[in-house]
């Protein structure tokens, strides 16, 4: 739920307050293009996607129902910016050459409320991880950025391989975990049927 | 607590992809829609005529004005002293008459001589100005003229 103050630019903009427009793009443009990344998973088209969505949200900016969730509203109309690419344009999108596309668009295409809901965990996710400290922070890196086995990590770390698996990671886990509550993000939202699972 | 670990796994996992994509670096354009509504705002291929002909008949006032007291000769002096004097189209040449040749042409606007009217004209027919001493209004009007198409 947006908090007062972006109830307040929500309104705003749907009156066409232009100044509530530019506050409502600063406050979601990283989300958007999450969700633009989320919705094509073609990395060299996001950018255009993003600016074509963010014009015709400005042009529609009128049109927007200030009680239902902003970035619902915008990973729908990304989702349109994305489909009628696919369907338009056979060859390129915009300047972008398409290498073996396979349109998402359809059946399996899922819900804007389920793109918006990832883009969002993703980038409280990111905020979190940027809280954490050198250490914590270089653990993340080498295991789940840079992909190294847990092995390698423990190399890299001078750290016991079981201390990490037992004791380093679950902290940071749990560190991320809470950060992204106080944040009001659910987990629970984008891993439904995952929830509780225990890894093995 | 080693409870719902796989689910944060993953989504670090999906993180570190996100940013190996690049969908969290941005070269875009800020506030995209702002580019659109210049271009808009700017009438599209002919939009620079709306700038550059107000533009020119801006630089032609000011010659006309204060071009005289800026070149300094004796019968410069006596145009500013008469003011409006300059513009009209049977006072006698007193200077630079035949610096005025290409210009005084009937519709020929091509003022630097490229070949082709366009807004780079408008510093050319400046320049030319600046050494004629009269017909000022009618040749700034000859060139809106040319380059509206007119």
């Amino acid at each position: 739920m947006p908090d007062r103050s972006e109830r307040e630019l929500l309104e705003a903009m749907g009156r066409g307050d232009d100044f509530a427009f530019e506050r409502i793009y600063d406050l979601y443009q990283q989300r958007v293009r999450l969700a633009a990344w989320s919705a094509s998973h073609r990395p060299d088209w996001v950018e255009e996607i993003v600016s074509e969505a963010w014009i015709r949200a400005f042009r529609q900016r009128t049109n927007f129902d200030a009680s239902r969730p902003f970035l619902v509203w915008m990973t729908g109309v990304v989702q349109n910016v994305y489909r009628e690419a696919c369907r338009k344009s056979p060859t390129t999108l915009g300047d972008v050459p398409m290498q073996d596309l396979a349109p998402r668009g359809g059946r399996d295409e899922p819900s804007p409320e389920a793109v918006a809901s990832e883009a969002e965990l993703l980038a409280a996710l990111d905020d979190c991880v940027r809280r954490l400290g050198p250490e914590q922070s270089r653990l993340v890196r080498l295991r789940f950025f840079q992909g190294m086995t847990l092995r390698s990590v423990a190399k890299e770390l001078n750290t016991p391989e079981s201390t990490l698996r037992e004791i380093r990671i679950p902290e940071i886990i749990g560190q991320l975990r809470r950060c992204l509550a106080s944040k009001g993000v659910r987990v629970e939202d984008v891993f439904p049927a995952q929830g509780g699972a225990e890894p093995q | 607590m080693r409870g719902n670990t796989r689910d944060i796994e993953q989504l670090l996992s999906r993180l570190a992809e996100a940013h190996r994509d690049g969908a969290f670096a941005s070269d875009a354009v800020r506030h995209p829609w702002e580019a659109v509504q210049s271009r808009k705002a700017s009438g599209g291929r002919f939009g620079w005529v709306r700038v550059a002909v107000p533009i020119a008949a801006a630089a032609v006032i000011a010659i006309v004005f204060l071009g005289p007291s800026l070149l300094g000769t004796s019968a410069v002096r006596d145009m500013a002293r008469d003011g409006l004097a300059v513009i009209q189209p049977d006072q006698p040449p007193t200077v630079a008459e035949g610096e005025l040749a290409v210009a005084s042409d009937e519709h020929d606007c091509d003022f630097n001589g490229d070949g082709v009217v366009d807004g780079r004209d408008i510093q050319a027919f400046v320049d030319r100005l600046r050494v004629s001493n009269g017909a000022a209004m009618e040749k700034s009007e000859e060139l809106q003229r040319c380059l509206l198409g007119g």
